[in-house]
């Protein structure tokens, strides 16, 4: 062949891995990226310009990996993270973690050393593949860039379907700098079909039989989208329900036959409900121990209606006596359709009785004392709009006063690191929520101790001026471990003094925020005012009883009937 | 008392390691295991023991594994060996010039 005949063969066009990688990205429909960049993922973050996805730098990457999480759990898409081979890689894992234990789909990116290198101990050179087996719903290594396409359909197609979780694929730098032909094109994966269980019809006997039946709700409610056919299921049937915290927003919180979160926690009307039902139908949710206390005398009364998107759910810690595993719409809506008991006359006694507790142990908002108290100032907080805020928030005594005394009506409008107990979770998780939905008020709840562990992102609020309001609820210690340390260790308090913390208004007005410091009850009305009616990140330092405790709480050990009720401060 | 099962696996990357992980972690131990070549992919076979967990909510555990294929309980019974496992197992007590052969072979013997 001369030189001239070559010429004049028109090339078929040639693309970069870097390039295909992020253009099949834009093909599945992400818009935002949470990353950080280094040595071996440049190739990508080199294709990522004029490529149409927004890409936020946060400063860490932890802080990436746990802003794709509060944007997947509110839009439930597959929130994408992206980061560097070795440290960058290994910040990602506690995100990582956090998504699994909870259930949120995310797709993690890591650059990795070209493929000849790796298992030579290369500069920045880690397995996370390895590192993170445990904690991903799946994983890959992309060895070839051909491979590109069809990893990337099938990564964001496993993130999302069934029970959801993180994805992490690992790129070595060689896979993205090579090319291949532009014309490779993504496979397109069918959903996961959806067959009704045999077993409803048995779930309908039991609840047109049951004389105190109760709904139990959890978080995957909120992961499957069912919280219109759960609402409708409810209403049809006339019985109670309580929830776990992550199934918050499932049904209002103000719904008048909803007696609160139950747990460790909980309202002592959802806990005395549950230990005193003959049936509890079980929605999206796994019996966790933060909600069940001692799992063997766990409603020690009712037969068990178990319906889960995760059929490893069902049996792993109590016993169904129906089995609904599947997909939660399908079931709801079957449930639904073939409910045409009406028992409002069986369960007249038990409702009134549950309505009775729920009046008689309502939350008391009449704390004696000096210092602003954090439930009434969060009550009053999440009140004030009829529209409800979108709350993230740190993991900590802050964390379950959120989940006590907010109001939620809406569901994925409460992200709370449930699972792992992510302390700064709350701050990231917040920009994910607001850059996913910037029409929604989004408000960060934090505490002295959770909110240092990811302090470092007031700038990345401060640089795209995301406008997220942060209440930092300042008790000068770490409170959860100080309360445990009071009640469970005589006292002895061991490394939980946080006098020493910072002036956070003044760190605030450093990253560029807004900010203002209250510490008397009298403060709080207009700092409230302040905090929802200012435009702009801005961040609501509030100085609380360092003594202050969470009540009620079941301890370790007992049943959720043996709440204990301590001094409110 | 063990529990056998039989674990159809895909050939993808870390699909053995990601399987075994999730069986520890869950809180069985493995007692027995033997792998060999199935079609494009493997077959695992194992022996595991749990201290009162639950076998069957472990193979809805594993089968949930995108790696994993089909998961069967089965009967205790010998790997049945395949003219192929034969092939191998005669191989390896042919004399090899490769050192780390012959010393893997001198240990075992």
């Amino acid at each position: 062949m001369t030189a001239s005949t070559a010429e004049a063969r028109p090339q078929p066009a040639r693309i970069s891995g870097a390039r295909l990688l992020v253009r099949c990205l834009a093909e599945l429909g992400v818009d935002t990226v949470f990353g950080y960049p280094g040595g071996a993922i440049m190739p990508i973050y080199d294709a990522l310009p004029g490529s149409g996805i927004r890409h936020i730098l946060t400063r860490h990457e932890q802080g990436a990996a746990l802003a794709a999480d509060g944007y997947a759990r509110v839009t439930r898409k597959a929130g994408v993270c992206m980061a560097t081979s070795g440290p960058g890689a290994t910040n990602l894992v506690t995100g990582l973690a956090n998504s699994m234990l909870d259930s949120v789909p995310v797709v993690a990116i890591t650059g990795q050393v070209p493929t000849a290198m790796m298992g030579t101990d290369a500069f920045q050179e880690v397995d996370v593949f390895g590192i993170t087996l445990p904690i991903v719903k799946h994983s890959y290594i992309i060895r070839d860039t051909a491979d590109i396409p069809e990893v990337l359909a099938e990564a964001f197609h496993l993130a999302t379907e069934g029970r959801p979780g993180p994805v992490l694929i690992d790129v070595p730098k060689d896979v993205t700098v090579a090319e291949i032909e532009a014309s490779v094109r993504m496979p397109r994966i069918a959903p996961t079909s959806t067959a009704v269980p045999a077993a409803i019809g048995d779930a309908v006997e039991a609840m047109a039989g049951a004389s105190r039946p109760l709904f139990y709700m959890g978080g995957g409610i909120e992961i499957a989208g069912a919280e219109d056919e759960v609402r409708a299921l409810i209403e049809r049937t006339g019985f109670p329900s309580v929830c776990t915290l992550k199934g918050l927003g499932a049904v209002p919180t103000d719904h008048p036959d909803f007696l609160g979160m139950l747990g460790m926690h909980g309202m002592r009307a959802a806990n005395l409900a549950v230990q005193e039902c003959d049936l509890l139908i079980v929605t999206g949710a796994r019996f966790d121990d933060r909600a069940t206390g001692k799992l063997d005398e766990f409603a020690p009364h009712a037969r068990v209606i178990h319906m889960d998107g995760d059929p490893a759910e069902i049996g792993k810690l109590r016993k169904a006596d129906v089995a609904l595993p599947g997909d939660l719409i399908s079931n709801l809506n079957a449930l639904k359709r073939q409910a045409d008991f009406d028992s409002s006359a069986r369960i007249a006694a038990w409702k009134a009785r549950c309505l009775a507790n729920r009046r008689e142990h309502a939350w008391r908002y009449d704390a004696p004392g000096e210092f602003i108290y954090a439930p009434a100032l969060l009550k009053a907080m999440s009140e004030r709009s009829e529209n409800d805020l979108t709350i993230a928030c740190d993991v900590g005594q802050h964390q379950m006063w959120v989940a006590q005394h907010c109001r939620f009506r809406r569901p994925r409008t409460h992200l709370t690191s449930g699972g792992l107990g992510t302390m700064g979770y709350g701050l990231p998780a917040g920009i994910g929520a607001k850059l996913a939905h910037p029409e929604e008020t989004v408000v960060v709840v934090s505490g002295d101790g959770s909110i240092m562990m990811n302090i470092q992102e007031l700038a990345t609020l401060k640089r795209y001026d995301i406008d997220v309001r942060i209440v930092l609820l300042d008790n000068s210690s770490l409170g959860m471990v100080r309360q445990w340390q009071e009640l469970f260790f005589a006292g002895n308090y061991s490394e939980i003094d946080l006098s020493d913390n910072p002036d956070f208004a003044a760190l605030a007005r450093v990253f560029g925020l807004q900010a203002r410091t209250i510490e008397r009850r009298d403060q709080v009305d207009e700092a409230l005012d302040w905090l929802l009616n200012e435009p702009g990140p801005s961040l609501l330092h509030v100085r609380i009883d360092p003594t202050a405790n969470v009540w009620p709480l079941v301890p370790p050990g007992k049943n959720n009937a043996d709440m204990i009720q301590g001094e409110t401060r | 008392m063990s529990n056998h099962f039989e674990i159809r696996l895909k050939s993808s990357e870390g699909a053995l390691l990601r399987t075994l992980g999730l069986i520890q972690r869950r809180g069985f131990a493995i007692a027995e295991m033997a792998l060999r070549a199935d079609g494009e992919g493997q077959l695992l076979r194992l022996a595991v023991s749990g201290q009162g967990r639950c076998p069957e909510i472990l193979a809805r555990q594993v089968a949930r594994l995108h790696d994993v294929i089909t998961i069967e309980r089965i009967e205790h019974e010998p790997w049945q060996a395949t003219v192929a496992d034969c092939a191998r197992a005669l191989a390896n007590l042919v004399p090899s010039s490769d050192p780390w052969r012959l010393a893997s072979n001198e240990m075992r013997g």
